[in-house]
């Protein structure tokens, strides 16, 4: 009788699951204890859940994410019209349009621009701690000199408050980097969606979006390089995503 | 028509018969996104106490979704047949959840038809957990294809070898894994991360040849959208079950791009293939509370009596398998471990009722408020209530659709805790290769698994 320990090398033998490890990232070959799974593997997975469950609460460093702007423009603050973390995660409605105060203070900030660029938490603030800060850095010294850039830092927001945000400050585009929905393998992914022309009823499809932008993803450098591409590719076309326009 | 109850000096009105429904259902987050939950616990059990009152009669004399709006109400017009209906017709819908308690399973497969969904939803917000397991592990819904799915004393696995770009090999390797704990006799499902045609035929061909490889008594499917399998079929590619994910209404059904007429269509070209050998039910369906007020289609109807309308739509067509996918959609729809826990159980109970062969994939997604113990206990709950089947996947860990489901280690864990067995043909496969010896434990299946994996790695060279 074999001890659970064991039991991995029984079913592949270190050699072949090793090999056939290459072709897919899902969890197997955990070997098993009684019909259960060994406790190592049974440890790992409540660590992954552990670290995603943990992104999902974190605090957004307003004042960390303020000294990415050291060079200007100066940030706005803002939040949607949801005010705990469990109204965020349960009334999407509400995170999707900004509070009244801060809807009446971007209209008097009134700072017309070509380009705002919102940082929202999203789902994990810890990837818009980490990871916003470099992506801004990389991004304005890919973006053109005499370019007019808003800025503005997001509480509780989602992607389509990046357009009730541009609507108030009368910016032509919005660039949302909003931290994505934590996974098992990662809980630090940003992901930044780039709108021409927000409307209040954009839809979904009339964005570009990239995504798994972290170290070991989509590193910040080529994240950039491919914002700048899509940031063109719409000035060009006067629009931004897959869909066509509807004739009018 | 207005419902109203009083209790002291507090008089309670619901306006019309679907307010009455929100009302009394379970507290569920999709309800109040809605807008149309009860506003007090009290006028939760207030709206209770006018549904126990109310007769069975009055889902027929009033429609939630009139049928001149909606092709679903028009079918459940449809499917409603007087004679089975008769032993019931002169219940409340509290006497109804006492009458289900006292019958034994051959009476309650024979008024299945005689049901619409809003009564078996209806009975189903009166009822406890234990009434809703109780009842449905009194119902059998047995189907066929290459196995028998649903017999008394076995739960099926749909083994879920989802791969994020779709590589043949990785999704081999995926499937082979969870065939070692015995999980498979559901169905060998993949989701495409592509649905495309090219991605759909290459994935239903690699299934194909595997199960010709190893002998195996399976069918496999390809959850791509009814359509490309339409189309897949028509170029020749090997498919045994046709899916598509579908909901209680016409508008909720268009926001998955599919009419009745594509699924009828979908069925008999699936059937014309013959490829079943103990069965012909070729059809999969996936369901999940909140799927209509997502796509706008739910009529200001509570989420819970939206899904049962689903039902109508699987048990239109000749299904193997129905799951509801119930903690996928996320916290916005059902909060936390309580509310998923409840509303698998109502879905299954409420399938089962009406005669579908219910399944759940027994799931939630990060950003709910619940772990793998919420998922152990709805697991062992479902089984006891005699769940069809539910979905495994490597270490519980999805990473394609980035959710977590159940670990192919839980489904044999329980088969073993319960002494639930897999379904024949594949039992007498598993032992053959003597994956699973004669007490249903998994054995490590060395001999076979080595065999295979050289299999794999010959494939990959």
């Amino acid at each position: 009788m074999s001890t659970p320990s064991d039991l991995p090398r029984r079913i592949f033998s270190p050699d072949t699951l090793e090999r056939l490890k290459r072709f897919t990232d899902a969890r197997i070959g955990l070997g098993q204890a009684g019909a259960a799974q060994p406790t190592k593997t049974v440890l790992r997975f409540a660590l992954d859940h552990a670290k995603a469950r943990d992104a999902i609460s974190s605090e957004f460093d307003i004042d960390g994410l303020t000294q990415a702007f050291a060079n200007g423009p100066w940030p706005l603050i803002a939040e949607s019209a949801v005010t705990s973390r469990e109204e965020y995660l349960t009334r999407p409605d509400l995170g999707r349009v900004l509070s009244e105060a801060s809807q009446d203070a971007l209209e008097q900030a009134g700072t017309e621009c070509d380009l705002c660029i919102v940082v929202a938490d999203g789902l994990s603030s810890l990837a818009v701690n980490q990871n916003a800060a470099p992506l801004i850095k990389a991004l304005t010294e890919r973006l053109p000199n005499d370019l007019k850039l808003g800025t503005v830092l997001l509480r509780n927001g989602r992607v389509a408050t990046g357009d009730k945000i541009a609507l108030a400050l009368k910016a032509k585009a919005v660039l949302t980097l909003i931290g994505e929905r934590p996974g098992l393998s990662a809980a630090d992914s940003l992901g930044a969606y780039l709108t021409w022309k927000p409307r209040v009823d954009t839809r979904d499809s009339e964005r570009y979006c990239v995504s798994n932008i972290r170290k070991g993803g989509m590193e910040t450098g080529a994240a950039a390089d491919l914002i700048r591409t899509l940031f063109d590719q719409s000035r060009v076309a006067g629009r931004s995503g897959v869909a066509l326009p509807s004739p009018d | 028509m207005s419902y109203s109850h009083t209790f002291g000096a507090t008089r309670w009105t619901f306006d019309d018969l679907r307010r009455l429904m929100a009302c009394a259902t379970p507290h569920r987050s999709g309800d109040v996104l809605a807008g149309i939950a009860a506003q007090s616990a009290e006028e939760r059990i207030a709206a209770q106490y006018c549904l126990a009152d109310l007769p069975l009669k009055a889902f027929l004399d009033e429609a939630l979704i009139p049928e001149i709006q909606d092709d679903v109400s028009d079918l459940i017009v449809k499917q409603h047949d007087p004679a089975a209906y008769a032993p019931i017709a002169h219940l409340t819908v509290g006497e109804f959840r006492e009458w289900l308690l006292g019958a034994d399973g051959a009476q309650i497969s024979s008024i299945a038809w005689g049901l619409t969904p809003e009564m078996a939803a209806a009975v189903s917000k009166l009822m406890r957990n234990a009434d809703l397991i109780s009842v449905a592990r009194k119902i059998q819904v047995v189907r066929a294809f290459r196995t028998t799915v649903g017999l008394p004393g076995t739960i099926a696995g749909r083994n879920q070898p989802n791969h994020p770009t779709d590589d043949p090999l990785g999704i081999a390797i995926s499937a082979v894994d969870g065939l070692v704990y015995g999980s498979g006799d559901a169905v060998i499902g993949v989701n495409p991360a592509t649905d495309g045609i090219t991605e759909y035929i290459r994935t239903a061909r690699m299934l194909d040849e595997l199960r010709l490889a190893f002998d195996m008594p399976v069918q496999s499917c390809v959850l791509g959208h009814v359509t490309t399998a339409i189309e897949a079929m028509n170029l020749g590619a090997p498919v045994d079950l046709v899916f598509q994910s579908i909901a209680g209404s016409e508008a909720a059904n268009a926001g998955f791009g599919v009419t009745l007429a594509h699924l009828t269509e979908a069925q008999e070209a699936a059937r014309a293939l013959n490829r079943g050998t103990v069965g012909q039910d070729v059809m999969y369906f996936e369901t999940g509370q909140g799927a209509a007020l997502s796509s706008n289609g739910h009529h200001g109807v509570d989420q819970q009596t939206m899904e049962t309308r689903a039902y109508a739509v699987a048990r239109a067509y000749d299904c193997l398998l129905v799951n509801t996918v119930v903690g996928f959609i996320g916290p916005e729809y059902l909060y936390d471990g309580k509310q998923i826990i409840r509303a698998g159980l109502e879905d299954h109970f409420c399938g089962k009722l009406l005669g579908v062969p219910m399944g759940v994939d027994v799931c939630y997604t990060n950003h709910a408020e619940a772990d793998q113990n919420d998922m152990d206990i709805l697991l062992h709950a479902l089984a006891n209530a005699g769940v069809n089947f539910v979905i495994t996947v490597p270490g519980a860990d999805d990473i394609m659709l980035n959710y977590q489901s159940l670990s192919h280690h839980d489904l044999a864990q329980l088969r073993e805790t319960l002494g639930l067995t897999v379904a024949p043909e594949f039992a007498k496969w598993l032992a053959e290769k003597d994956i699973i010896d004669a007490q249903g434990r998994t054995t490590g299946a060395q001999t076979w698994l080595q065999g295979s994996a050289g299999h794999l790695l010959e494939m990959a060279q």
